[in-house]
């Protein structure tokens, strides 16, 4: 606490809402956020925590006017600064926006103006205020970034943000939005599309400015993450507040199923396979006919000296993959963590040969695989299936569930008139109604989606899953159904999976043995749990410490840069 | 750096214009010769119309090679066109260079100030209709139907009526003033403008949504302003990226706006050329509008990059 | 909103359509018998619900006929330049890298020709003439189909769901017969759609120009080009013929609005 917030009075709330409610207006109004209540104090920083749809978002667009005109909003108490701001000009909250409140979005990329350098982003709250004089904005801007800790402010300012590292421009975002001074900063998931050890400084970086007496609004979808920070939380579900209160006593002592089910379905807090959902699993019978039945004993992938490099448009190379070799076992579940660049993407596209290596070659059950022409290969590939992040992209835009599933039962062999049964005996085992069978996928939640392509990636009757960061465009609650449907599948039929993933937490509770990667390399390998009680490699400990865990235990500090 | 980016960019454009000539060449002859009757005999019987001595006759003959084989008439015609000589029109019996350079800058004013106004009605019409609610979207949008929709001769006689006939306020032909731009300016650029509005009120739609629209207004710009500053730039990259079809549009809109407004210009020259046959002439401003073509294509790629040089753009 | 496009394309195309098939259902005059008699009659003359030509022929009759060559020229054109645009993007698209660089070079090249003049330039050899003009047009349109369908093919060959295709074990000609090519052609529908329009303003420019078909025949380009000289005289007859071209070019921009959501 700064001194000058810690006077004799009483310390104002910056922001006091009570009885907060926006409705999408028209004939049939639709509530999106009902009768919420909060405050924010200096120096003290609320954490807004939902899923998607849950209306954090339009909260915090509502503290500084910006949601959309067609949404009617109203309050019985909505004070920013000790003002009433229910009802004011577009010019007051014009006047408001930058100077007295700092907003910083999810998406650093997308949220700078591509065309413009970090610099003249940066001086833009300063000239649309017309704050101090013309040729002072630059050191004002200069010291913003030094606050952030953003290397050589002066020079690289110049650059724009798409040259910028992905830590470094949500630093760069943040000091622009705290350019001005604001007294409340919201950050609305301003650390989601980052590799967690870059999430954990950017943490700090919030952490500083509370402690410098900033009030903060910390809207995220992952409870972890918030509870580093917030001293207040509000659990947040279709629009209304489930729970709300200090954050040790609602981390604790959760009074809502809700935010129960929030906290149990996070893999760090779980025991190591444990259910992580409470909804229920198809029975294990279904998957009667996905049972793996192969003979011999060869690993299911072979990597031998896997190398591979892209060349970029400039004419340089850039080396993926560098000497890479493992082996999945039968029927084990091998994890790869890595940050982003780490070369785990190029693993993937490498295991399913859809590109090929410059040098070494995975073999499929002891036989060869990416040293293959690709006719041969295509009769082969109904044996490893792969699992995408993004399931949309994965699916032909025109098909429906049926006939997507119908192409590939048509591949396995399955005669026509079975494709039926088989793909309502699929969508069962995966957890999916018959009724979803004639939908597009377009028009499906991101979780039926996905249980979509595992349904599909089965209708081969495949022997190995390659799994690419499965879960982790996906809500909490959902990350949790399908971590257990994942699970389950492999329990039933003895599939062999490589699961691809840049969460730490997700591969130790569902993976036997796990690889770490970094800049092209598997830098350490091993059981989950040696690795996490053993930590050899510098980049692994980092990963591990930046783990954001829950409550009190929580001032892990990241290793020095 | 920028030295070797400038002269690759000058040794690309060479290579395309070089590329294109070469093209454009082979087609015209081949349209020239693969017509029923030899081109010779059609050049001939036309210029028969004129008067032809046996003498002048011969020395055509000549000139063309008509008397050597196709592949050496093919060569010799490359040979010349590359060395700037595109031939003689026989219906007017001037270099086909000089007529073309001296019919140019009427059509540059007429193109030139066709973008200019096109440019400006749909920046403004599609920033005034930006925000506009269910009504107000539905009426631009039948606007924007119909203006792409109306053949500009069309619009050109309307114009003519109602502006010149009945209220007398520009003259309906020539090119001497200014005023005698004003209807032809609007006649090329009025259905230019509805195709920048369907681009560009699609592009600005969606950067309003944008977050980096969303970050610079919680900076305390006003909306407005902020399109100004930021979104505008975006949205009419997409539009210049498009420069190829608008080109396109001018060219072929000035041969009927020429027409119709009686002004000089290249478009006229075309079809006065089309009319009688004056093959010469009519490939001479096809391989010419071609290489124009790329040249303004290559500069605003160029352009674009300059403004844009994210390489994912590419 | 799409609905409703869709819904006033067909009721215009419907009418066109319509027209030009049986021309006798919406008119009793003969578009060709002239009556200098009754010559230039102004709009709403009893008998000429929209008056007479210079030649007292009917211009309802004469726009009612009109449609057949309008449509004539806007589908004809279209197939020619769609049929080997498609054929000529799906060789680039789907052949090696050799024949691809060949071909997207020349389609680039060819793509700057204005199309207009490209058609001018065939006009010049082939002569005067419907269906010379509605063979230039449709030639001239066929560097624009092919640069599409070969881009379309490019992009969906890199997608996503066609390298999950492939994984899947998806063999290479049911992977290019089943979801390539489809989903290449909505696009191309689309732009189908929009040159069909294009086509027949073109081939009223060209018979305005006096390009295209010869002079009685019913056409509404021919007939603004007629109405041109009698402007402060009749304005009317210029109001209908150029009516006509817009509504049957907007026909088509709305028709193909309708179907872009679905077909991108």
């Amino acid at each position: 606490m700064t001194t000058v917030l810690s006077s004799a009075l009483p310390v104002e709330p910056l922001v006091r809402v009570e009885g907060l409610t926006i409705e999408l207006g028209g004939r049939k109004p639709v509530r999106l956020v009902q009768d919420l209540s909060f405050s924010i104090r200096p120096g003290e920083c609320l954490g807004l925590v939902g899923e998607s749809g849950s209306g954090k978002s339009l909260t915090s667009r509502a503290l500084i006017g910006l949601n959309a005109p067609v949404l009617r909003q109203s309050a019985r108490r909505f004070d920013i600064l000790g003002h009433d701001f229910r009802a004011v000009s577009e010019s007051r909250w014009q006047a408001l926006r930058g100077t007295a409140i700092g907003y910083v979005l999810q998406d650093a990329l997308g949220a700078f103006d591509p065309l413009r350098s970090i610099f003249s982003e940066l001086r833009e709250t300063l000239d649309a205020h017309r704050i101090g004089p013309a040729s002072g904005r630059r050191g004002k801007v200069v010291q913003a970034l030094e606050r952030v800790g953003f290397p050589e402010p002066e020079v690289r300012a110049r650059q724009h943000s798409w040259q910028l590292s992905g830590g470094l421009r949500q630093r760069a975002l943040i000091a622009s939005a705290i350019v001005a001074s604001p007294r409340l900063l919201i950050a609305d998931e301003p650390t989601t599309a980052l590799d967690v050890n870059i999430q954990a400084r950017i943490i700090d970086l919030l952490q500083e400015l509370k402690q410098a007496g900033m009030g903060l609004l910390f809207v995220s979808h992952d409870l972890a993450v918030v509870s580093t920070v917030a001293d207040h939380v509000v659990v947040m579900n279709e629009g209304r507040a489930v729970e709300q209160g200090p954050t040790a006593q609602v981390l604790e002592n959760p009074a809502h199923d809700y935010t129960r089910m929030l906290i149990a379905a996070m893999p760090s807090r779980a025991p190591v396979g444990a259910r992580l959902s409470s909804v229920a699993l198809p029975p294990g019978s279904v998957f009667q006919s996905s049972r793996v039945r192969s003979a011999g004993d060869a690993p299911a992938l072979s990597a031998r000296g896997l190398h591979k490099s892209y060349i970029l448009p400039d004419g340089s190379r850039v080396g993926a993959v560098l000497d890479v070799s493992f082996d999945l076992q039968r029927g084990e579940i091998l994890g790869l963590v890595g940050g982003s660049g780490s070369g785990k993407s190029t693993i993937v596209k490498l295991c399913m040969a859809l590109v090929e290596p410059d040098e070494g070659e995975i073999a499929l059950f002891g036989q060869p695989w990416t040293s293959l022409p690709e006719k041969q290969r295509t009769a082969r590939r109904p044996r490893i299936q792969l699992i995408a992040q993004d399931p949309l992209g994965a699916f032909d835009p025109r098909f429906t569930v049926r006939r997507l599933l119908a192409e590939v039962l048509a591949i396995g062999g399955v005669p026509a008139g079975e494709h039926d049964a088989e793909t309502r005996r699929l969508l069962a085992a995966v957890g999916l109604r018959d009724e979803l069978i004639d939908r597009l996928p377009r028009n499906m939640s991101g979780g039926q989606r996905q249980r979509v392509a595992i349904a599909r990636a089965l209708a081969t009757r495949p022997e190995v899953l390659v799994c690419d960061e499965p879960v982790s465009a996906l809500d909490v609650s959902v990350q949790a159904q399908i971590l257990d449907l994942l699970s389950l599948i492999h329990r039933e039929t003895g599939l062999s999976i490589l699961f691809i993933s840049h969460d730490l937490s997700v591969v130790r509770h569902l993976c036997g043995r796990v690889m770490v990667m970094h800049k092209g390399e598997i830098v350490e390998e091993g059981t989950a749990e040696d690795i996490f009680s053993n930590v050899r490699h510098p980049y692994t400990r980092e990963l591990i410490a930046a783990i954001p865990r829950m409550g009190a235990d929580a001032t892990a500090a990241p290793a020095a840069p | 750096m920028l030295h070797s980016i400038r002269t690759s960019f000058l040794a690309s454009l060479l290579i395309k214009v070089v590329l294109v000539t070469w093209v454009a060449a082979s087609i015209t002859f081949a349209v020239m010769h693969a017509t029923p009757g030899t081109y010779a005999d059609l050049l001939l019987s036309d210029l028969a119309q004129y008067g032809l001595t046996a003498e002048r006759r011969a020395e055509i003959i000549a000139v063309y090679g008509f008397d050597k084989p196709l592949w050496q008439q093919y060569l010799l015609y490359l040979s010349k066109v590359f060395h700037g000589d595109l031939g003689m029109s026989y219906a007017l019996a001037q270099p086909v260079l000089d007529l073309i350079l001296a019919q140019l800058t009427p059509t540059l004013y007429l193109a030139g100030s066709a973008i200019v106004l096109s440019l400006g009605i749909a920046i403004l019409v599609a920033i005034a209709t930006l925000r506009a609610g269910r009504f107000g979207r539905m009426l631009s949008s039948i606007c924007e139907v119909v203006v792409v929709s109306i053949p500009n001769f069309w619009l050109g006689l309307i114009l003519l009526t109602w502006l010149s006939f009945r209220l007398g306020w520009f003259p309906a032909s020539g090119a001497g003033s200014f005023a005698s731009l004003v209807l032809p300016a609007l006649t090329l650029g009025i259905p230019m403008a509805g195709t920048f509005v369907q681009i560009l009120r699609p592009e600005l739609q969606k950067e309003i949504n944008a977050p980096y629209f969303i970050t610079a207004r919680a900076r305390g710009r006003g909306f407005h302003a902020v399109v100004l500053r930021h979104a505008l730039l975006h949205a009419i990259l997409p539009v210049l990226t498009l420069s190829a079809s608008y080109f396109a549009i001018l060219i072929s809109g000035s041969v009927i706006v020429e027409n119709l407004f009686g002004r000089p210009g290249i478009g006229r020259l075309m079809l006065n050329a089309v009319l009688v046959k004056d093959v010469p002439l009519v490939s001479g401003i096809v391989i010419l509008s071609a290489v124009t073509f790329v040249v303004i294509n290559q500069s605003v790629d160029r352009l674009i990059l300059w403004i844009d040089p994210r390489i994912e753009r590419h | 909103m799409s609905r409703n496009q869709l819904a006033i394309s067909g009721l215009i195309w419907g009418a066109l359509v319509l027209a030009a098939l049986f021309p006798a259902l919406f008119t009793g005059y003969d578009p060709l018998q002239s009556n200098p008699i009754a010559a230039l009659k102004p709009i709403g003359t009893e008998g000429h619900l929209l008056g007479t030509d210079y030649l007292g022929r009917d211009v309802w009759a004469r726009l009612v006929y009109g449609a057949r060559s309008a449509i004539g020229m806007g589908l004809g054109a279209m197939a020619i330049a769609a049929t080997v645009g498609v054929l000529l993007g799906l060789l680039a698209g789907l052949g090696g890298k050799w024949l691809d660089n060949l071909l997207n070079g020349l389609f680039d090249i060819l793509f700057s020709f204005p199309d207009l003049l490209l058609a001018l330039l065939m006009i010049t050899m082939l002569g005067a003439g419907s269906l010379n003009a509605l063979v230039a047009i449709g030639i001239a349109g066929i560097p624009s189909f092919a640069r599409l369908m070969r881009g379309e093919i490019r992009r969906i060959r890199n997608s996503e769901f066609v390298q999950s295709s492939v994984a899947l074990g998806v063999p290479r000609f049911t992977n290019i017969w089943r979801h390539i090519i489809p989903n290449a052609l909505g696009p191309v529908a689309v732009l189908a759609s929009l040159f069909v329009g294009r086509a027949i303003t073109y081939g009223a420019s060209l018979s305005f120009l006096g390009l295209g078909p010869a002079r009685p025949t019913p056409e509404w380009g021919l007939m603004l080009a007629d109405a041109q000289l009698y402007l402060s005289m009749a304005p009317g007859l210029a109001l209908f013929p150029g009516l006509a071209i817009t509504l049957a070019a907007a026909g088509s921009v709305l028709f193909a609005r309708s179907i872009r959501r679905t077909a991108e």
